[in-house]
């Protein structure tokens, strides 16, 4: 496998972890050579150590640690740049790391609004790099059975869509929501585990939501509800082939054991269903068990996105995908504040 | 001065065949100690049948059983087409009336009931069983022990083809109808009132038709309802009741999840059991009441439990849940749903507490 030369920007914002530890993981002969971590890139996990954490993290890779992201991005030496920042940040940094020739891999959601994916999806079309947004449950092996499965016709025409995820067990480790962490995002759960929800949708029909309905809801948490972010979320949508899909999205105190992502899919021939480790054909009665691993699931992702690089492929989750949800996320958060059905752009 | 200890007795309409009224509902109410089977009517005559065989009168008239005065309560079990008009007549006899649902249609006829019985000098409620099955009050009485705490979400699926209708000229078959929409959910959105003792709010949903199958399980309008309910006291219920898979293979079930801010009981699609999960704990399996019973020794049980409960508010004179006002908000919410779903709109709901 080619080598690349990493640059990673951000640090431990939202949550003890970045990307690039899938990018080394996925191979062995990438390199993370250049570092910028601050407080201006979004609120951070390390409280006031965040300096201290950036050094650390600079002398494990043996890389430079820049105070300013334009040094990274500007590195003639990188060839990927990892933007781990807040969303109210990406489109400024996506766009200049494009500009200046890299390929960018980035965590959902893409941006902050729905213009701002605009111009990064411009961006990424004039520079000819390829951006990579991890989101979905899509390349989870059962996920991934079931869309072949749809897309060989084994359902018939796809008509409903029932999909629920959680994340269980609590709050994030070691994460402390705050009012400036809800301020830097677009909505809160809706966002971060929904975004993995609608572009599961998108993956599993091929098609685009056309009106969404959306409730918000402070269920589980003081610590969310006293900044405003919801932890639960009901999404009613239907989309433009007529599919209707019911999506649930919440992080949730407990635990449901071997509940990775709960998907119910009717089509004109036939309905599937993933539950727990399991995903159930009728009428044919085929049936399917493939215990989730989560590590190997983002390895073989990242592994993925290196192959696409090296003979120009689309990334397992593309940055028009980013568009797309970044759509459905400004009609859902539009839904939610006015309690209306919205209509995507 | 009341009685509190006479029966009440009772005549049932529409118990001419095998049906709800015969299978169930004649059963329960001979097994109540409450009420008293003393007449059945239908215009099938096999209503003599089952008339000889319980020692009960028999009517093909139903005007007739309305001038028995021995009968203080009716329950209507026709088709669904015919509620209304079986309502009206038997409260305008004075009769205390107990409906099957759906109790109406539309939203005109919605309207006419309620003045119905507003006008009556006997009452009027929904015959709603299932929140009497024992899963429902075993659910029930977990929610109110709080092992989940505060309870925040109630989804509820049902998976599975419509009952089959063999006449293609079948009212059931036609749009005005409401598909099983109208026909079932009623017992579902009464599940949720019941779990959260909350009305919803407003109602938003989204529909889709398979076209595909057996005309007997197709009719008009959708076959396929996702429905979002959010209730008055922070709660949401959450329903899609897919009738779309005609073919054979597919199981027919119910899903439900209960979701507090302390955990959540589920109910899975081909099981009966109920498990609990919660933060830090094992998941754990929750005994269900009257395990004992067969299952249709549960149905039957829920429907003496509901006829029970309308008896002793006839003999006392206290309205005993569900109260009919809060029935009649449940069915405009599913009325208004299907607004919502022709408009694509979410719409509010009004109270009807002042109604009756």
């Amino acid at each position: 496998m080619q080598s690349y030369n990493i640059g990673v920007i951000g640090v431990g914002v939202y949550g003890c972890h970045s990307l690039e530890q899938a990018l080394l993981t996925a191979n062995g002969a990438a390199k993370v050579t250049s570092v910028c971590s601050n407080d201006e890139l979004g609120i951070g996990c390390y409280g006031d150590k965040f300096e201290e954490e950036s050094e650390r993290y600079a002398e494990k890779f043996n890389a430079v640690l820049h105070a300013d992201w334009r040094n990274v991005v500007n590195d003639p030496a990188i060839e990927i740049v990892s933007v781990m920042v807040c969303p109210a940040k990406k489109a400024e940094i996506i766009c200049a790391a494009l500009r200046a020739g890299k390929h960018v891999v980035t965590d959902k959601p893409l941006s902050m609004t729905h213009a701002q994916a605009q111009e990064i999806c411009r961006a990424e079309k004039e520079s000819g790099k390829r951006g990579f947004m991890l989101a979905g449950y899509h390349t989870r092996p059962l996920v991934k059975t079931l869309i072949e499965a749809i897309n060989q016709g084994e359902l018939g025409e796809l008509k409903a869509v029932s999909l629920r995820l959680c994340f269980m067990g609590g709050i994030f480790p070691g994460f402390v929501p705050s009012v400036r962490w809800r301020n830097e995002n677009p909505s809160a759960e809706m966002l971060t585990i929904g975004s993995h929800a609608i572009i599961t949708l998108m993956k599993l029909t091929g098609g685009s939501v056309r009106k969404i309905y959306a409730v918000r809801k402070h269920d589980f948490y003081e610590a969310y509800h006293e900044t405003g972010a919801e932890d639960w979320a009901t999404l009613n949508c239907i989309l433009n082939s007529g599919i209707v899909a019911n999506v649930k999205v919440g992080r949730i105190p407990h635990r449901v054991p071997c509940e990775d992502i709960a998907i119910e899919v009717t089509g004109t021939d036939g309905y599937a269903q993933i539950a727990g480790d399991c995903l159930k054909f009728y009428p044919s009665g085929k049936n399917i068990q493939i215990p989730v691993n989560g590590g190997q699931v983002l390895n073989d992702t990242f592994a993925e996105y290196y192959s696409c690089l090296d003979d120009s492929r689309p990334a397992p989750t593309t940055f028009q995908d980013g568009l797309e949800l970044q759509n459905v996320l400004a009609a859902a958060i539009k839904s939610a504040d006015s309690g209306s059905v919205e209509t995507t752009n | 001065m009341t009685d509190s200890t006479r029966t009440i007795k009772t005549g049932i309409l529409g118990a001419g065949q095998p049906n709800i009224a015969t299978n169930h509902q004649l059963p329960a109410t001979l097994k109540s100690k409450l009420a008293e089977a003393v007449a059945l009517c239908d215009l099938n005559p096999g209503v003599f049948e089952y008339a000889q065989k319980y020692r009960l009168k028999a009517y093909t008239d139903y005007s007739a059983m309305l001038a028995d005065p021995e009968i203080e309560m009716v329950q209507i079990a026709t088709p669904d087409w015919c509620h209304l008009r079986h309502a009206e007549m038997a409260l305008q006899a004075g009769k205390h009336v107990l409906l099957q649902k759906p109790p109406c249609l539309s939203r005109d006829e919605l309207l006419k009931l309620a003045a119905a019985a507003k006008q009556s000098a006997g009452s009027l409620k929904v015959l709603l069983n299932c929140r009497e099955t024992r899963l429902c009050r075993s659910i029930k009485k977990y929610i109110d022990n709080g092992v989940i705490g505060q309870l925040r979400e109630i989804i509820i699926n049902y998976r599975g083809r419509r009952f089959p209708v063999d006449d293609p000229q079948s009212r059931y078959l036609k749009a005005e109808c409401g598909g099983v929409w109208l026909h079932n959910s009623m017992h579902w959105m009464d599940e949720a009132f019941l779990y959260s003792s909350s009305l919803p709010d407003t109602v938003q949903m989204f529909a889709a038709k398979n076209d595909c199958g057996e005309s007997r399980f197709l009719g008009e309008g959708p076959n396929y309802w996702s429905a979002i309910f959010p209730m008055k006291n922070n709660v949401t219920f959450n329903f899609e009741y897919n009738t779309m898979l005609l073919r054979d293979g597919l199981p027919g079930g119910m899903q439900r999840s209960l979701i507090g801010t302390e955990g959540e009981i589920r109910q899975i699609y081909g099981n009966a059991g109920l498990m609990l999960y919660r933060h830090s704990k094992e998941p754990e399996p929750l005994s269900t009441v009257d395990a004992e019973l067969s299952p249709e020794e549960d149905v039957i049980e829920s429907f003496r439990l509901a006829i029970d409960a309308y008896a002793t508010q006839i003999v006392t004179g206290v309205e005993q849940s569900p109260r009919i006002n809060d029935s009649l908000a449940l069915m405009n919410a599913l009325l208004k749903g299907i607004e919502s779903g022709e408009t694509e709109q979410c719409l509010g709901l009004e109270d009807f507490n002042a109604i009756l």
